[in-house]
């Protein structure tokens, strides 16, 4: 950096870590340096969908399309360099008293490692809608992106074991009783990524499932199952095996 | 910065960058972590009863809780706070597993820290052997526990336990330098696979604040496309920087840049076996500010292309002189 340069620019101090904004992205949002991270995250982002799944697809090709959203597989070429800067970006799937599903804006609030070494999204428990009441948005999906196609962590599986309180553990809808769940989308690819598969956990049932997409449709594998002692300790018993045929997401 | 309009976010005290926190080392691949949550843990803490917890643990915490959670401040969030953790271990052998994130409902919070939290095997001699970090590697959850035996024990520990008052904050023992000869990355490793592109810096020079030469970039495996005005902390960021002699993160200046986005012009397809150069300048450290650059330095760069994707990673050694840099 050219000192004399350097005396021409704008020098503002900041006490929330080393974030850029350097790019902005109307989808995305974040404090302002200095400030808190959101506790409320706007919508929508898209939307509206008639169809959950729908909705669900929409935003698994959104995020992942995102910058650095994946570091593919670990096996792939750079992949420590792309895990060191890839990004996790997090928002809601809700249903709104006009009986569609909406994709909030998506937050990227995440950089709390000076370091690089660890990723997290910081998702914020209440969408605001303007459009709506706030005690007449339902929540349906808390969602996530894994740069790399990694179960889901502890802290997945006690937020959204949280917001279950917070919101309800299902939801009344058009399409009957849908389940509060938490997804972890994830892409085999860097280039161009595509929606190869997700992870979720429902609270309601403590299933643990992992959704891949063949080349024909859609694959659903029961991998876990959590089971709770108190409300903080849980154990998860892990397995491999066909989700049962009336599943859906 | 090439007479470009830009907007820097200095961030000094508040912004130096963390060491990457670990000594120098290369970490132990083979190691696989455990099911953390395999069953249910004895809670270590709970009010009324007694417990006894041996010092050999007590000091794999600390050194988990040293690498992962930062020096307290009163500027961090509750749940960046070192009492804010929980410590989930299980110890194999002589291989402690500690598992650590925040402890749930300690902080009261408007959002969720979805995915926070890492996984560290620590030898009983307090040595990291491995960190996971939701990452590369090292929770498969199907692969068998390395052959240490039978978990001897599984629980969990409240970080009010081991607040640095109780443990103090010194590194591990025999967790010292390597004399060097690995890479300053060392703990993530090094990308897997062949690199992007062939980069170099030539002609470097350092003044004990700033650090500049002509970075060259070769399409190695395919074509390149680049932002040509190569922006110091937009497509040139730096990674880390550690003293020649020790090893050591010193405290270094984070800088950012806002730039407008590359126009046409500005923009290069770089073809198989073409290169590209242009001169980098990096401001590194602040005597004003009252951090003096040490006078060696090894600086790693990352070099992105004009999508933001990295190219490729590249160390370079600068010594002191006595010239400033232009």
């Amino acid at each position: 950096m050219n000192p004399l340069t350097l005396a021409r620019t704008c020098l503002l101090l900041t006490a929330w870590g080393c974030s850029s904004q350097r790019n902005i992205d109307p989808d995305i949002v974040r404090p302002a340096p200095g400030a808190p991270f959101l506790e409320k995250i706007p919508g929508p982002m898209l939307g509206p969908f008639t169809s959950y799944s729908d909705a669900l697809m929409a935003a698994c090709n959104k995020i992942l399309r995102k910058p650095a959203a994946t570091t593919g597989r670990e096996d792939q070429h750079d992949f420590a360099t792309r895990w060191r800067y890839a990004t996790e970006y997090c928002a809601w799937i809700y249903y709104t008293p006009d009986r569609k599903y909406v994709v909030s804006k998506l937050t990227d609030q995440s950089r709390v490692d000076p370091a690089l070494r660890y990723k997290a999204c910081l998702l914020p428990s209440v969408v605001e809608d303007p459009r709506y009441p706030p005690d007449s948005i339902k929540y349906i999906y808390a969602l996530h992106n894994h740069p790399y196609p990694h179960t889901l962590s502890d802290k997945d599986i006690e937020f959204i074991a949280e917001q279950g309180e917070m919101h309800g553990l299902t939801a009344d809808t058009k399409d009957g009783p849908l389940r509060l769940s938490i997804i972890a989308f994830f892409s085999n690819k860097t280039v161009e990524p595509t929606c190869d598969g997700f992870h979720q956990y429902i609270p309601i049932s403590g299933h643990i499932r992992t959704w891949t997409r063949t080349p024909r449709q859609w694959e659903c594998r029961q991998t876990g199952l959590v089971r709770w002692l108190n409300q903080t300790e849980f154990s998860v018993e892990r397995f491999d095996r066909p989700c049962a045929s009336e599943d859906a997401p | 910065m090439k007479g470009m309009p830009t907007l820097l976010v200095l961030l000094l005290a508040g912004c130096v960058r963390t060491p990457d926190s670990s000594p120098v080392q290369r970490e132990d691949e083979s190691i696989q972590f455990p099911d953390f949550h395999e069953r249910f843990a004895i809670t270590v803490g709970k009010p009324g009863d007694i417990y006894t917890l041996d010092g050999v643990t007590l000091r794999a915490i600390n050194v988990v809780a040293d690498d992962f959670i930062p020096p307290d401040s009163t500027d961090l969030p509750c749940w960046r706070k070192r009492e804010a953790h929980s410590f989930r271990i299980i110890r194999q052998g002589d291989i402690i597993f500690v598992s650590v994130s925040t402890t749930p409902g300690y902080c009261r919070l408007g959002y969720g820290l979805l995915d926070y939290g890492a996984k560290y095997a620590v030898r009983t001699d307090g040595r990291i052997l491995r960190r996971s970090f939701g990452g590369p590697g090292g929770d498969l959850f199907s692969l068998p526990p390395p052959d240490a035996g039978e978990p001897d024990s599984a629980y969990a520990v409240d970080s009010s336990l081991v607040g640095s008052t109780l443990l103090g904050r010194q590194p591990p023992p025999d967790a010292g330098m390597d004399g060097g000869s690995s890479p300053p990355d060392a703990g993530l490793g090094t990308p897997a696979g062949a690199p992007r592109a062939e980069l170099e810096l030539q002609d470097i020079q350092y003044d004990g604040e700033n650090l500049s030469g002509r970075l060259l970039i070769g399409a190695a495996g395919g074509r390149l496309r680049l932002d040509k005005r190569l922006i110091e902390n937009v497509s040139v960021n730096v990674h880390s920087v550690r003293e020649c002699a020790t090893g050591l993160p010193p405290t270094y200046v984070h800088a950012d840049s806002f730039p407008p986005p590359p126009r046409e012009k500005d923009l290069l397809v770089l073809e198989p076996g073409s290169w590209y150069g242009a001169r980098i300048h990096l401001w590194l450290f602040s005597q004003a500010h009252g951090h003096p650059g040490p006078d060696c330095i090894d600086v790693g760069l990352t070099i992105d292309d004009a999508e933001h994707q990295p190219l490729g990673m590249l160390t370079v050694r600068a010594t002191r002189s006595p010239q400033k840099t232009p």
